[in-house]
């Protein structure tokens, strides 16, 4: 799955959990929770959602590697091709 | 026979609760369990439940009203055998003049605060003139009053294991990738879940304090602090959680926290929580030694869980570990006691196929 599809996705899915963040204004490179106020919950729910429209399950591993966008982008893609 | 229905107390802290809206209406049919009203309280909205089951015959109390705890708000009529026929547990009646009592209720006076100048500490008129009058107790009123409470009356100790989380880590990684996406298991819920069998073999943890006598509870009501975006705390509890499997308590744990959200918490599950848990999350502190929320006798507390260099044999890699404290109450229990309760904790996250028991 192309990296532009999955930050579409992620787009869609943070307007549906937290629509008052600015997704576009999200430096991908930074820790995400440096930069906006998500709670544990919302963080659940975010990765509930990254399964059911790209099917890849997030390990709770890993999720401390995951800490950026860019990350967590790269992983999914991945995970899709594979 | 006609039977008094009051505004509940939602907790040792509430003095008063604003009727929002009756969900029921004169000469409907009403269930044990059915939700007859919401009440706005200091913390949340909440719906109240009727304890009997009977029929309304007139509702007293008008929404928007501030009401007393324990004021009628409605009569229902009842079959005789709904009569409760064992003893209810019942607060310690504050000694106040009814000049006092009316004065303070218009000044929006918390009595709690106020020491009487009267005959055994009866709170008089005078005590209360000179009082300011209060806009009203905030959460943060409330939270205040309550842990100052337990801190002055509950002789606390506290006790920590850190626990290494790699085998839980591990587990629930094959366990996730084998259920449907919303039922992914949550890290807590699988905490929770070794808690709570924990406290099976570890009863003294798990009831109230109550007047000098401490009764245990066979049923688990598991307590959970949950951070309300607007500011302060809610301590909900999910109910008889001993009976849950692991997929059961974790949507009763996402139902918990969606409700306490909305503000469409129960009664019960404010007031009747049997211990708490305190989660302080991924972002917070690395332990958390919490105060036990009365009159429950113990408090678990769940410290952010990261990764550590870890020695093993020879060698030191990374690895998962978590602070798993307890804060117990000295007059029911001893460190012996709690030492215990955390092993058996650490033990079964050790080996997580247990909790699938």
């Amino acid at each position: 799955m192309k990296e532009e599809v999955i930050r579409g996705y992620l787009l869609t899915i943070f307007h549906e959990i937290a629509p008052e963040i600015a997704f576009e204004k999200i430096d991908t490179s930074k820790p995400l929770r440096d930069q906006v106020e998500i709670d544990s919950f919302d963080f659940y729910r975010i990765l509930v959602l990254i399964n059911k429209k790209t099917g890849v399950n997030i390990p709770d591993s890993k999720i401390s590697e995951l800490a950026n966008l860019d990350a967590l982008i790269k992983f999914i893609s991945e995970k899709c091709s594979s | 026979m006609k039977y008094n229905v009051t505004m509940p107390s939602l907790g040792a802290d509430m003095d008063q609760g604003k009727l929002m809206e009756w969900k029921i209406n004169p000469g409907d049919v009403v269930t044990k369990g059915q939700t007859i009203a919401t009440v706005e309280t200091s913390k949340s909205v909440v719906e109240i439940e009727s304890f009997r089951n009977g029929k309304v015959l007139e509702l007293v109390g008008k929404p928007g009203e501030q009401i007393p705890v324990g004021q009628i708000i409605a009569y229902f009529d009842i079959a005789d055998s709904e009569v409760p026929v064992t003893v209810e547990l019942q607060t310690p009646r504050l000694k106040i003049s009814p000049a006092a009592k009316k004065m303070a209720q218009d000044k929006n006076i918390d009595l709690a605060t106020i020491k009487g100048s009267g005959s055994e500490g009866q709170i008089e008129l005078k005590d209360i003139e000179s009082l300011t009058p209060s806009a009203g107790p905030t959460i943060r009123d409330t939270i205040a009053r309550v842990m100052a409470r337990s801190k002055k009356e509950i002789p606390h100790y506290y006790l920590k294991n850190q626990v290494s989380l790699d085998p839980m880590m591990k587990w629930i990684d094959e366990k996730n990738m084998g259920l449907p996406a919303e039922d992914r298991l949550m890290i807590p819920v699988v905490l929770f879940k070794a808690i709570i069998l924990g406290l099976k073999e570890n009863p003294l943890m798990n009831g109230s304090y109550i007047n000098g006598i401490f009764v245990p509870n066979e049923i688990i009501n598991l307590g959970i602090t949950i951070a309300k975006k607007t500011g302060g705390v809610l301590v909900p509890a999910i109910l008889e959680a001993q009976k849950m499997s692991l997929i059961e308590l974790n949507k009763a744990f996402l139902d918990l926290l969606e409700r306490t959200f909305k503000g469409q918490l129960k009664n019960r599950e404010l007031t009747d929580g049997s211990i708490t848990v305190t989660n302080v999350g991924d972002l917070g502190g690395d332990e958390v030694f919490g105060i036990i929320f009365p009159p429950q006798v113990a408090l678990v507390g769940l410290g952010r869980m990261r990764k550590v260099p870890v020695v093993q044999g020879e060698f030191v890699r990374p690895g998962f570990v978590i602070d798993i404290t307890l804060s117990a109450d000295h007059r029911v229990t001893d460190g012996l006691n709690g030492s215990r309760f955390l092993t058996r904790i650490e033990q079964l996250l050790m080996d997580p196929v247990q909790l699938e028991k």
